[in-house]
């Protein structure tokens, strides 16, 4: 059987995964090489909503990645880690309200999870306005009207 | 926690893996935003973290336009939409239409060569242009590559100039070297190319430019990839696949080069890619994508100036751009996928009757500043 880690959140519950899903946290992975992972690890900044859905994360690229090992032999150019099903299910994934979205950034962040990290920023600021990032972030308008105009102009871009 | 109160370090972080599309959007949010977005050291970060979107542009009637390509197979064949040409700022020296007659993608920047052969270093997304005094030593018939110098904190765009005789059996080959950040020409000594760069295809990628060479010697020997590192300002010869009497180059996916090879008894062309490009491996390796039978164009001997490959686990497709036909541009772009599973030809209006060549290629917007 393989090795567990546990997590806890910042309420004190508890997660219980493996090792290998939890290596997928650049920063545990040190913790882990270190040796101080016994008796759990505290989480203080990562509540449990969160934590759950940083575990399905970090889950599901584990087992994609064994599997991609796995038909290796049949390996096209694109590499395993282009996998289209992976990319729709981490579409799927961040399918979440800004709130969590934002949270999950941070615990990526945090833990250092690359592949979450871009995920999670990019999602956050797509088809998004200026208005809506200011009010989703609080963001308070620094620009005049005319200065806004000018800084729009500027920046006009039909492509996107 | 909102995002005001991140700490600095953290916001570039988020932003430097926003597309840079979106990102530009969102560029009036606020002055913090606004000057991020300009910072040289964040736009190198974002160079390297942010997902890449390429956009199909198209160089037709000397301007640059941008194509949409839409693709559903379930519904109907593709179609393409032509739109509107990007605006270039004009030469310093007058206010007309600029014409361009080639262009060399690098990165989010743009090579154009104008009429009169004036140069211009242009980054179409953020509407910035640098124009460039051609060197005293200039000769007609020059080609130009645009790569840059791999630094870890940046890049240094630069600009190689060559001629070569066009006799294959001359030795003469003369190398020039733009550097942006000093605006200045400087010849390239030390270098004598027993090579032939042929003109008719080349490819920019990770900064350097990619041809096919052959021996100048040795008229029968078979084709090579050349290559030329904009870092060490070396060229180096590598492999291309066995026994092909010519090749076409083109960028596939930002990170492989495909090549084209036309077959006309049988009339046919193969599509091929590598498979490591960017790896430790010493030898190029190259896989066949598809073959097309090109009878159903109804062309005889068709001429195609530039491709884009493109395929997904279940389609592969190829976008041909086709040249001159005698005298006369012909005006399609034609799409044609795998086992002649479709074929559209897509028409465009020309309203010049001055001959062009035609150039289709992807291009990734990037804030990438010009050293100006």
């Amino acid at each position: 059987m393989s090795k567990k880690i546990i997590f806890e959140s910042s309420e004190g519950e508890s997660f219980e995964v493996d090792e290998a899903v939890a290596l997928e946290c650049q920063t545990i992975k040190n913790m882990i090489e270190d040796d101080c992972t016994d008796g759990g690890i505290p989480l203080a900044n990562v509540n449990s909503a969160t934590l759950t859905k940083v575990i399905d994360y970090c889950k599901k690229h584990v087992e994609a990645a064994a599997a991609a090992e796995a038909n290796a032999g049949d390996k096209d150019i694109y590499g395993a880690n282009k996998d289209i099903e992976l990319k729709t299910w981490d579409e799927e994934f961040v399918k979440v309200d800004q709130p969590l979205l934002f949270d999950l950034m941070l615990a990526a962040n945090f833990l250092i999870i690359p592949g979450l990290l871009d995920l999670t920023c990019k999602t956050m600021m797509r088809g998004k306005t200026v208005l809506q990032i200011r009010e989703i972030f609080h963001i308070k308008k620094d620009y005049t009207d005319a200065e806004e105009a000018e800084v729009r102009k500027e920046n006009a871009w039909a492509f996107e | 926690m909102m995002i005001s109160d991140l700490p600095h370090h953290l916001l570039e972080e988020i932003l430097s893996r926003v597309p840079a599309t979106t990102l530009k959007r969102l560029q009036p949010t606020c002055k913090q935003w606004n000057a991020l977005l300009k910072d040289q050291i964040f736009t190198e970060k974002h160079h390297r973290k942010a997902p890449k979107q390429p956009l199909l542009l198209m160089l037709k009637e000397f301007r640059v336009c941008p194509v949409s390509v839409e693709i559903n197979l379930s519904v109907t064949a593709p179609s393409i939409e032509f739109k509107d040409p990007f605006d270039i700022k004009g030469s310093p020296s007058s206010s007309q239409q600029v014409n361009i007659v080639e262009v060399i993608h690098c990165e989010g920047l743009l090579l154009c060569i104008t009429e009169y052969n004036k140069l211009v270093v242009w980054n179409p997304f953020l509407g910035e242009t640098k124009w460039i005094q051609a060197s005293s030593h200039y000769k007609k018939k020059s080609s130009f590559a645009l790569g840059y110098k791999n630094n870890k904190s940046c890049r240094d765009y630069k600009i190689l100039r060559y001629w070569q005789s066009c006799k294959s059996e001359d030795q003469v080959v003369e190398f020039e070297i733009y550097e942006l950040s000093s605006d200045s020409w400087r010849f390239l000594d030390g270098i004598s190319l027993d090579y032939y760069i042929h003109a008719s295809g080349w490819v920019s990628l990770q900064g350097n430019t990619y041809w096919v060479g052959s021996e100048r010697k040795d008229k029968d020997s078979s084709i090579f990839l050349l290559s030329f590192d904009f870092t060490t300002e070396r060229f180096r010869r590598l492999n291309l696949p066995p026994v092909l009497p010519t090749m076409k180059l083109s960028l596939f996916r930002e990170e492989q080069i495909s090549g084209l090879h036309m077959n006309y008894f049988p009339l046919k062309m193969d599509l091929w890619v590598t498979t490591n490009f960017g790896t430790e491996a010493a030898a190029l390796s190259w896989s066949k994508s598809f073959t097309v039978d090109l009878h159903v164009l109804e062309e005889r001997y068709p001429m195609f100036t530039t491709f884009l490959l493109d395929e997904d686990k279940i389609h592969k497709k190829v976008v041909v751009c086709p040249g001159l036909v005698g005298r006369d541009t012909k005006n399609v772009v034609y799409i044609i996928g795998e086992d002649n599973e479709y074929h559209t030809e897509i028409p465009y209006v020309r309203s010049t009757q001055k001959p062009w060549w035609p150039r289709i290629f992807n291009y990734v917007p990037s804030l990438v500043q010009i050293q100006q």
